[in-house]
Protein backbone atom coordinates (compact mmCIF):
# COMPACT_ATOMS: atom_id res chain seq x y z
CA UNK A 1 0.00 0.00 0.00
CA UNK A 2 3.00 2.71 0.95
CA UNK A 3 4.85 1.65 -2.23
CA UNK A 4 1.48 2.03 -4.16
CA UNK A 5 0.91 5.62 -2.22
CA UNK A 6 4.38 6.46 -3.15
CA UNK A 7 3.88 5.55 -7.15
CA UNK A 8 1.21 7.78 -7.19
CA UNK A 9 3.06 10.58 -5.33
CA UNK A 10 5.92 9.70 -7.69
CA UNK A 11 2.96 9.96 -11.09
CA UNK A 12 1.56 13.37 -9.95
CA UNK A 13 5.06 14.57 -9.55
CA UNK A 14 5.98 13.92 -12.82
CA UNK A 15 2.62 14.72 -14.25
CA UNK A 16 3.03 17.96 -12.91
CA UNK A 17 6.16 18.46 -14.13
CA UNK A 18 4.57 17.98 -17.59
CA UNK A 19 3.10 21.24 -17.95
CA UNK A 20 1.12 23.01 -21.11
CA UNK A 21 3.36 23.90 -22.57
CA UNK A 22 5.91 21.35 -22.76
CA UNK A 23 2.34 19.07 -24.42
CA UNK A 24 2.26 21.59 -26.68
CA UNK A 25 5.50 21.11 -27.85
CA UNK A 26 5.42 17.62 -28.26
CA UNK A 27 2.41 17.69 -30.05
CA UNK A 28 3.86 19.97 -32.70
CA UNK A 29 6.95 17.52 -32.41
CA UNK A 30 4.81 14.39 -32.79
CA UNK A 31 2.84 16.38 -35.81
CA UNK A 32 5.71 17.39 -37.53
CA UNK A 33 7.52 13.92 -37.00
CA UNK A 34 3.98 11.61 -38.28
CA UNK A 35 4.41 14.88 -41.38
CA UNK A 36 7.65 13.81 -42.27
CA UNK A 37 6.97 10.57 -42.49
CA UNK A 38 4.11 11.17 -45.07
CA UNK A 39 6.63 12.98 -47.37
CA UNK A 40 9.09 10.45 -47.17
CA UNK A 41 6.18 8.29 -48.62
CA UNK A 42 6.18 10.91 -51.67
CA UNK A 43 9.56 8.76 -53.21
CA UNK A 44 7.66 5.61 -51.86
CA UNK A 45 4.83 6.40 -53.99
CA UNK A 46 6.83 6.90 -57.09
CA UNK A 47 8.54 3.90 -57.14
CA UNK A 48 5.02 1.84 -56.35
CA UNK A 49 3.30 3.56 -59.48
CA UNK A 50 6.66 2.68 -61.32
CA UNK A 51 6.33 -0.78 -60.25
CA UNK A 52 2.89 -1.53 -60.98
CA UNK A 53 3.48 0.50 -64.41
CA UNK A 54 6.69 -2.36 -65.01
CA UNK A 55 4.68 -5.22 -64.23
CA UNK A 56 1.41 -4.80 -66.06
CA UNK A 57 4.07 -3.52 -69.30
CA UNK A 58 5.37 -7.29 -68.76
CA UNK A 59 2.00 -9.03 -68.32
CA UNK A 60 0.66 -7.10 -71.38
CA UNK A 61 3.84 -7.27 -73.61
CA UNK A 62 4.29 -11.06 -73.03
CA UNK A 63 0.89 -12.16 -73.89
CA UNK A 64 -0.40 -14.37 -76.85
CA UNK A 65 2.45 -15.08 -79.72
CA UNK A 66 4.80 -12.75 -77.58
CA UNK A 67 4.73 -14.55 -74.67
CA UNK A 68 8.26 -16.70 -74.81
CA UNK A 69 9.74 -13.26 -75.12
CA UNK A 70 9.38 -13.36 -71.05
CA UNK A 71 12.28 -14.62 -69.29
CA UNK A 72 14.18 -14.77 -66.27
CA UNK A 73 16.62 -12.25 -67.65
CA UNK A 74 13.64 -10.19 -68.33
CA UNK A 75 12.09 -10.14 -64.55
CA UNK A 76 16.14 -9.73 -63.00
CA UNK A 77 15.88 -6.05 -64.53
CA UNK A 78 12.51 -5.06 -62.92
CA UNK A 79 13.85 -2.77 -60.36
CA UNK A 80 12.14 0.38 -58.24
CA UNK A 81 13.55 3.43 -60.01
CA UNK A 82 14.93 5.15 -56.78
CA UNK A 83 16.25 2.63 -55.19
CA UNK A 84 17.76 3.03 -51.19
CA UNK A 85 21.31 4.37 -52.36
CA UNK A 86 19.93 6.59 -54.60
CA UNK A 87 16.75 7.81 -51.82
CA UNK A 88 19.45 8.13 -49.20
CA UNK A 89 22.14 10.86 -51.57
CA UNK A 90 18.65 12.81 -51.94
CA UNK A 91 19.10 16.43 -50.82
CA UNK A 92 15.06 16.45 -50.13
CA UNK A 93 15.36 12.97 -48.08
CA UNK A 94 18.21 13.85 -46.36
CA UNK A 95 16.54 17.27 -45.16
CA UNK A 96 13.29 15.58 -44.08
CA UNK A 97 14.44 13.18 -41.95
CA UNK A 98 17.05 15.74 -40.05
CA UNK A 99 13.42 18.08 -39.96
CA UNK A 100 11.74 14.66 -38.48
CA UNK A 101 14.73 13.45 -36.07
CA UNK A 102 14.59 16.93 -34.77
CA UNK A 103 10.85 17.03 -34.34
CA UNK A 104 10.72 13.24 -32.58
CA UNK A 105 13.78 14.59 -30.30
CA UNK A 106 12.12 17.99 -29.70
CA UNK A 107 9.06 16.22 -28.92
CA UNK A 108 10.74 13.04 -26.63
CA UNK A 109 12.30 16.00 -24.65
CA UNK A 110 9.29 17.83 -24.08
CA UNK A 111 7.54 15.01 -22.59
CA UNK A 112 10.59 13.32 -21.17
CA UNK A 113 9.55 13.02 -17.11
CA UNK A 114 12.83 11.57 -15.43
CA UNK A 115 15.99 12.46 -15.14
CA UNK A 116 17.03 9.11 -17.22
CA UNK A 117 14.60 10.13 -20.39
CA UNK A 118 15.72 13.70 -20.72
CA UNK A 119 19.24 12.59 -20.72
CA UNK A 120 18.34 10.43 -23.53
CA UNK A 121 16.45 12.95 -25.28
CA UNK A 122 19.14 15.60 -24.64
CA UNK A 123 21.79 13.45 -26.58
CA UNK A 124 19.24 12.52 -29.87
CA UNK A 125 18.31 16.48 -30.00
CA UNK A 126 21.81 17.08 -29.99
CA UNK A 127 22.58 14.37 -32.21
CA UNK A 128 19.47 15.99 -34.46
CA UNK A 129 20.65 19.54 -34.07
CA UNK A 130 24.09 18.04 -36.12
CA UNK A 131 21.83 16.32 -38.55
CA UNK A 132 20.47 19.86 -39.39
CA UNK A 133 23.63 21.58 -39.38
CA UNK A 134 25.55 19.02 -41.85
CA UNK A 135 21.95 19.33 -44.33
CA UNK A 136 21.99 22.70 -43.51
CA UNK A 137 25.78 23.00 -44.70
CA UNK A 138 25.18 20.79 -47.63
CA UNK A 139 22.12 22.98 -49.15
CA UNK A 140 23.55 26.50 -49.50
CA UNK A 141 26.66 27.19 -51.37
CA UNK A 142 27.43 30.34 -49.53
CA UNK A 143 27.17 28.57 -45.96
CA UNK A 144 29.94 30.67 -44.88
CA UNK A 145 27.03 33.26 -44.96
CA UNK A 146 24.24 31.64 -43.79
CA UNK A 147 25.46 28.90 -41.45
CA UNK A 148 26.19 30.75 -38.01
CA UNK A 149 28.86 28.49 -35.24
CA UNK A 150 28.57 31.15 -32.97
CA UNK A 151 24.56 30.46 -33.04
CA UNK A 152 25.03 26.74 -32.89
CA UNK A 153 27.22 26.59 -30.31
CA UNK A 154 24.91 28.79 -28.04
CA UNK A 155 22.30 26.01 -28.72
CA UNK A 156 24.87 23.21 -27.69
CA UNK A 157 25.46 24.53 -24.49
CA UNK A 158 21.75 24.47 -23.37
CA UNK A 159 21.68 21.23 -24.72
CA UNK A 160 24.55 20.29 -22.52
CA UNK A 161 23.28 21.94 -19.42
CA UNK A 162 19.79 20.58 -19.35
CA UNK A 163 22.42 17.38 -19.28
CA UNK A 164 24.51 18.35 -16.91
CA UNK A 165 22.25 20.84 -14.18
CA UNK A 166 19.16 19.24 -14.47
CA UNK A 167 16.26 21.87 -13.34
CA UNK A 168 13.17 20.91 -14.14
CA UNK A 169 11.78 24.28 -14.34
CA UNK A 170 14.67 25.27 -16.92
CA UNK A 171 13.67 22.92 -19.47
CA UNK A 172 11.17 25.37 -20.84
CA UNK A 173 13.97 27.90 -21.06
CA UNK A 174 16.31 25.52 -23.00
CA UNK A 175 13.27 24.41 -25.51
CA UNK A 176 12.28 28.28 -26.09
CA UNK A 177 16.31 28.52 -26.64
CA UNK A 178 16.84 25.65 -28.83
CA UNK A 179 13.69 26.20 -31.12
CA UNK A 180 14.48 30.10 -31.63
CA UNK A 181 18.00 29.26 -32.75
CA UNK A 182 16.80 26.17 -35.12
CA UNK A 183 14.16 28.50 -36.58
CA UNK A 184 16.42 29.76 -40.07
CA UNK A 185 17.31 26.04 -40.18
CA UNK A 186 14.08 24.59 -39.93
CA UNK A 187 12.69 27.54 -42.29
CA UNK A 188 15.67 26.24 -45.14
CA UNK A 189 15.08 22.52 -44.37
CA UNK A 190 11.47 23.27 -45.32
CA UNK A 191 12.03 25.41 -48.33
CA UNK A 192 14.87 22.66 -49.44
CA UNK A 193 11.95 20.22 -49.70
CA UNK A 194 8.80 21.73 -51.06
CA UNK A 195 11.42 23.12 -53.68
CA UNK A 196 12.58 19.73 -54.51
CA UNK A 197 9.15 18.09 -54.38
CA UNK A 198 7.51 20.80 -56.82
CA UNK A 199 11.00 21.17 -59.68
CA UNK A 200 12.10 16.82 -59.35
CA UNK A 201 8.66 16.20 -60.95
CA UNK A 202 7.90 12.87 -59.04
CA UNK A 203 3.88 14.09 -59.71
CA UNK A 204 4.55 13.66 -63.40
CA UNK A 205 6.32 10.36 -63.35
CA UNK A 206 3.28 9.23 -61.19
CA UNK A 207 0.79 10.28 -63.55
CA UNK A 208 2.35 8.87 -66.73
CA UNK A 209 2.97 5.45 -64.72
CA UNK A 210 -0.67 5.56 -63.37
CA UNK A 211 -1.89 6.69 -66.98
CA UNK A 212 0.20 3.95 -68.38
CA UNK A 213 -1.44 1.29 -66.56
CA UNK A 214 -5.03 2.62 -67.11
CA UNK A 215 -4.42 2.64 -70.72
CA UNK A 216 -4.02 -1.16 -70.62
CA UNK A 217 -6.50 -2.04 -68.32
CA UNK A 218 -8.97 -0.03 -71.24
CA UNK A 219 -7.19 -1.92 -73.89
CA UNK A 220 -7.89 -5.24 -71.97
CA UNK A 221 -11.88 -4.19 -71.00
CA UNK A 222 -12.47 -3.14 -74.95
CA UNK A 223 -11.30 -6.99 -75.30
CA UNK A 224 -13.18 -8.43 -73.12
CA UNK A 225 -16.65 -7.03 -73.94
CA UNK A 226 -16.44 -8.95 -76.94
CA UNK A 227 -17.47 -11.49 -75.05
CA UNK A 228 -20.66 -11.99 -73.56
CA UNK A 229 -20.80 -10.12 -70.45
CA UNK A 230 -23.76 -8.81 -68.00
CA UNK A 231 -24.33 -5.08 -67.15
CA UNK A 232 -23.27 -5.25 -63.61
CA UNK A 233 -19.61 -6.90 -64.83
CA UNK A 234 -19.22 -3.62 -67.20
CA UNK A 235 -20.38 -1.29 -64.51
CA UNK A 236 -18.12 -3.26 -62.07
CA UNK A 237 -15.29 -2.79 -64.68
CA UNK A 238 -16.24 0.66 -65.19
CA UNK A 239 -16.44 1.69 -61.76
CA UNK A 240 -12.83 0.25 -61.58
CA UNK A 241 -11.39 1.84 -64.31
CA UNK A 242 -13.11 5.27 -63.06
CA UNK A 243 -10.87 4.58 -59.45
CA UNK A 244 -7.97 4.46 -61.72
CA UNK A 245 -8.78 7.78 -63.77
CA UNK A 246 -9.06 9.38 -60.70
CA UNK A 247 -5.89 8.22 -59.43
CA UNK A 248 -4.28 9.70 -62.00
CA UNK A 249 -6.14 12.81 -61.68
CA UNK A 250 -4.82 13.12 -58.64
CA UNK A 251 -1.15 12.33 -58.96
CA UNK A 252 -0.18 15.85 -58.90
CA UNK A 253 -2.68 16.63 -55.04
CA UNK A 254 -0.13 13.99 -54.05
CA UNK A 255 2.93 15.60 -54.06
CA UNK A 256 0.96 19.15 -53.59
CA UNK A 257 -0.59 17.89 -50.17
CA UNK A 258 3.24 16.72 -48.82
CA UNK A 259 4.11 20.53 -49.83
CA UNK A 260 1.32 22.24 -48.41
CA UNK A 261 2.35 19.72 -45.04
CA UNK A 262 5.89 20.96 -45.05
CA UNK A 263 5.35 24.50 -45.52
CA UNK A 264 2.54 24.20 -42.58
CA UNK A 265 5.54 22.77 -40.27
CA UNK A 266 7.95 25.69 -41.32
CA UNK A 267 4.93 28.22 -40.27
CA UNK A 268 4.18 26.06 -37.23
CA UNK A 269 8.22 26.37 -36.31
CA UNK A 270 7.97 29.65 -36.78
CA UNK A 271 4.74 30.76 -34.85
CA UNK A 272 6.31 28.86 -32.08
CA UNK A 273 9.63 30.19 -32.30
CA UNK A 274 8.63 34.23 -32.21
CA UNK A 275 5.72 33.18 -29.28
CA UNK A 276 8.90 31.91 -27.21
CA UNK A 277 10.85 35.08 -28.18
CA UNK A 278 8.03 36.88 -26.35
CA UNK A 279 8.28 33.90 -23.19
CA UNK A 280 5.08 33.07 -24.63
CA UNK A 281 4.85 28.94 -24.15
CA UNK A 282 1.55 28.76 -24.11
CA UNK A 283 -0.63 30.86 -26.33
CA UNK A 284 -3.59 30.45 -28.85
CA UNK A 285 -0.90 31.61 -31.78
CA UNK A 286 0.90 28.35 -30.91
CA UNK A 287 -2.34 26.37 -30.12
CA UNK A 288 -4.11 27.56 -33.71
CA UNK A 289 -0.71 26.77 -35.40
CA UNK A 290 -0.52 22.78 -33.60
CA UNK A 291 -3.88 22.86 -34.53
CA UNK A 292 -3.40 23.22 -38.13
CA UNK A 293 -0.55 20.89 -38.24
CA UNK A 294 -2.76 18.27 -36.46
CA UNK A 295 -5.49 18.79 -39.11
CA UNK A 296 -3.20 18.34 -42.21
CA UNK A 297 -1.94 14.81 -40.48
CA UNK A 298 -5.57 14.00 -39.98
CA UNK A 299 -6.68 14.63 -43.65
CA UNK A 300 -3.34 14.38 -45.06
CA UNK A 301 -4.78 11.52 -47.84
CA UNK A 302 -7.81 13.28 -48.38
CA UNK A 303 -7.58 15.01 -51.72
CA UNK A 304 -10.73 16.85 -51.07
CA UNK A 305 -9.89 18.68 -48.06
CA UNK A 306 -7.15 20.39 -50.41
CA UNK A 307 -9.43 21.37 -53.11
CA UNK A 308 -11.72 21.90 -50.90
CA UNK A 309 -9.10 25.38 -49.84
CA UNK A 310 -7.93 25.83 -52.80
CA UNK A 311 -9.09 28.85 -54.88
CA UNK A 312 -7.97 28.12 -57.91
CA UNK A 313 -8.24 24.72 -58.54
CA UNK A 314 -6.79 23.95 -61.84
CA UNK A 315 -6.84 21.38 -64.63
CA UNK A 316 -4.18 20.73 -67.48
CA UNK A 317 -4.59 18.48 -70.45
CA UNK A 318 -4.18 15.81 -69.35
CA UNK A 319 -7.02 15.73 -67.03
CA UNK A 320 -4.82 16.17 -64.00
CA UNK A 321 -5.68 18.49 -61.21
CA UNK A 322 -3.96 21.02 -59.05
CA UNK A 323 -4.39 23.61 -56.45
CA UNK A 324 -2.83 26.58 -58.49
CA UNK A 325 -2.82 28.86 -55.25
CA UNK A 326 0.36 30.95 -54.12
CA UNK A 327 1.99 28.84 -51.18
CA UNK B 1 13.97 24.56 -65.81
CA UNK B 2 15.66 22.57 -68.24
CA UNK B 3 14.39 19.11 -66.81
CA UNK B 4 10.82 20.11 -66.91
CA UNK B 5 11.34 20.52 -70.71
CA UNK B 6 12.52 17.11 -70.97
CA UNK B 7 10.26 15.56 -68.59
CA UNK B 8 7.54 17.36 -70.14
CA UNK B 9 7.71 16.24 -73.61
CA UNK B 10 8.57 13.09 -72.70
CA UNK B 11 4.89 12.77 -70.45
CA UNK B 12 3.42 14.27 -73.48
CA UNK B 13 5.30 11.41 -75.92
CA UNK B 14 4.57 8.97 -73.48
CA UNK B 15 1.33 9.50 -72.92
CA UNK B 16 0.25 10.33 -76.73
CA UNK B 17 1.81 6.68 -77.35
CA UNK B 18 -0.40 5.45 -74.29
CA UNK B 19 -3.77 7.17 -76.11
CA UNK B 20 -2.96 4.91 -79.35
CA UNK B 21 -2.50 2.03 -77.94
CA UNK B 22 -5.85 2.17 -76.18
CA UNK B 23 -7.06 2.06 -79.70
CA UNK B 24 -4.43 0.15 -81.78
CA UNK B 25 -6.31 -2.60 -83.65
CA UNK B 26 -3.12 -4.64 -84.57
CA UNK B 27 -1.45 -6.93 -81.79
CA UNK B 28 2.12 -6.79 -83.46
CA UNK B 29 2.11 -2.71 -83.61
CA UNK B 30 0.79 -2.72 -80.24
CA UNK B 31 4.08 -5.16 -79.19
CA UNK B 32 6.03 -2.50 -80.75
CA UNK B 33 4.44 0.69 -79.11
CA UNK B 34 4.56 -0.99 -75.67
CA UNK B 35 8.81 -1.85 -76.11
CA UNK B 36 8.93 1.80 -77.23
CA UNK B 37 6.57 3.34 -74.09
CA UNK B 38 8.97 1.25 -72.12
CA UNK B 39 12.13 2.38 -73.28
CA UNK B 40 10.59 6.21 -72.23
CA UNK B 41 9.91 5.61 -69.02
CA UNK B 42 13.28 3.82 -68.48
CA UNK B 43 14.67 7.39 -69.96
CA UNK B 44 11.93 9.38 -67.78
CA UNK B 45 12.56 7.48 -64.70
CA UNK B 46 16.12 8.68 -65.31
CA UNK B 47 15.19 12.57 -66.26
CA UNK B 48 13.25 12.85 -62.23
CA UNK B 49 16.69 12.30 -60.96
CA UNK B 50 19.17 13.77 -62.96
CA UNK B 51 20.69 17.15 -64.07
CA UNK B 52 20.40 18.16 -67.81
CA UNK B 53 22.37 20.83 -69.30
CA UNK B 54 19.82 22.70 -71.65
CA UNK B 55 22.62 24.72 -73.48
CA UNK B 56 23.89 21.82 -75.60
CA UNK B 57 22.94 20.56 -78.95
CA UNK B 58 21.85 17.09 -77.53
CA UNK B 59 19.45 18.54 -75.84
CA UNK B 60 17.64 20.55 -78.17
CA UNK B 61 17.70 17.74 -80.67
CA UNK B 62 16.48 15.51 -77.92
CA UNK B 63 13.49 17.90 -77.35
CA UNK B 64 12.37 18.29 -81.38
CA UNK B 65 12.50 14.38 -81.76
CA UNK B 66 10.03 14.19 -78.22
CA UNK B 67 7.80 16.48 -80.12
CA UNK B 68 8.40 15.17 -83.21
CA UNK B 69 7.14 11.80 -81.97
CA UNK B 70 4.17 13.33 -79.90
CA UNK B 71 2.65 14.61 -83.54
CA UNK B 72 3.18 11.71 -84.96
CA UNK B 73 1.42 9.45 -82.38
CA UNK B 74 -1.45 12.64 -82.56
CA UNK B 75 -1.92 12.11 -86.09
CA UNK B 76 -1.50 8.62 -85.88
CA UNK B 77 -4.59 8.08 -83.48
CA UNK B 78 -6.97 9.18 -86.76
CA UNK B 79 -5.12 7.67 -89.23
CA UNK B 80 -3.58 4.39 -88.36
CA UNK B 81 -1.76 3.65 -91.28
CA UNK B 82 0.80 5.83 -89.77
CA UNK B 83 1.77 3.63 -86.77
CA UNK B 84 5.32 2.46 -87.90
CA UNK B 85 6.51 6.49 -88.72
CA UNK B 86 5.23 6.81 -85.09
CA UNK B 87 7.63 3.66 -84.11
CA UNK B 88 10.55 5.27 -86.40
CA UNK B 89 10.09 8.36 -84.51
CA UNK B 90 9.91 6.89 -80.90
CA UNK B 91 13.21 4.91 -81.69
CA UNK B 92 14.50 8.35 -82.47
CA UNK B 93 13.77 10.09 -79.63
CA UNK B 94 15.09 7.71 -77.59
CA UNK B 95 18.34 7.45 -79.11
CA UNK B 96 18.30 11.17 -78.47
CA UNK B 97 17.32 11.37 -74.90
CA UNK B 98 19.73 8.79 -74.26
CA UNK B 99 22.26 10.33 -75.58
CA UNK B 100 21.27 13.25 -72.76
CA UNK B 101 20.84 11.82 -69.64
CA UNK B 102 23.84 9.33 -70.03
CA UNK B 103 26.75 10.26 -67.42
CA UNK B 104 24.31 12.76 -65.89
CA UNK B 105 24.54 13.52 -61.85
CA UNK B 106 21.49 13.67 -59.71
CA UNK B 107 19.38 16.97 -59.56
CA UNK B 108 17.85 15.91 -55.96
CA UNK B 109 21.04 15.34 -54.74
CA UNK B 110 21.91 19.32 -54.69
CA UNK B 111 19.91 22.33 -54.30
Amino acid sequence: MRYLTMLCITASFLAGCTTTPATQIQAFGDSTKAITDKVDAVIGEYNQSALARIHTDLAATYNKQFANGLTSKTLEDVAQPIDDKTKRGFAMYRANRALGEYAKSLSALASAGSRADIDLATAKLYGAMSGINTQYRNMKSDNADLFNLDDFAGVAKVVAAIGSTIVEEKRNEAIKRIVTSADAKISLLCDTINKQLEDSGIHDGISASRQYVLSEEIRQYKGQVQKDTTLDWRRNEIKRLYELKKGVSESRLLVQNAQKAILAVKSAHGTLASELKKDKYSSEAIAMAIGRLRDLEKHYDNYETLLLECKKIEKDDKGILSCGDKP
Amino acid sequence: MPNQTIRGNLVDAINELNKLLEICPDENQCFEIRIKIRELFQRLDRVIIATLDSSTMEFDEAIKALQALTKEAEKAKTQLDRVAEVINKAAKAVAKVEKLVKNVTGVLAIL
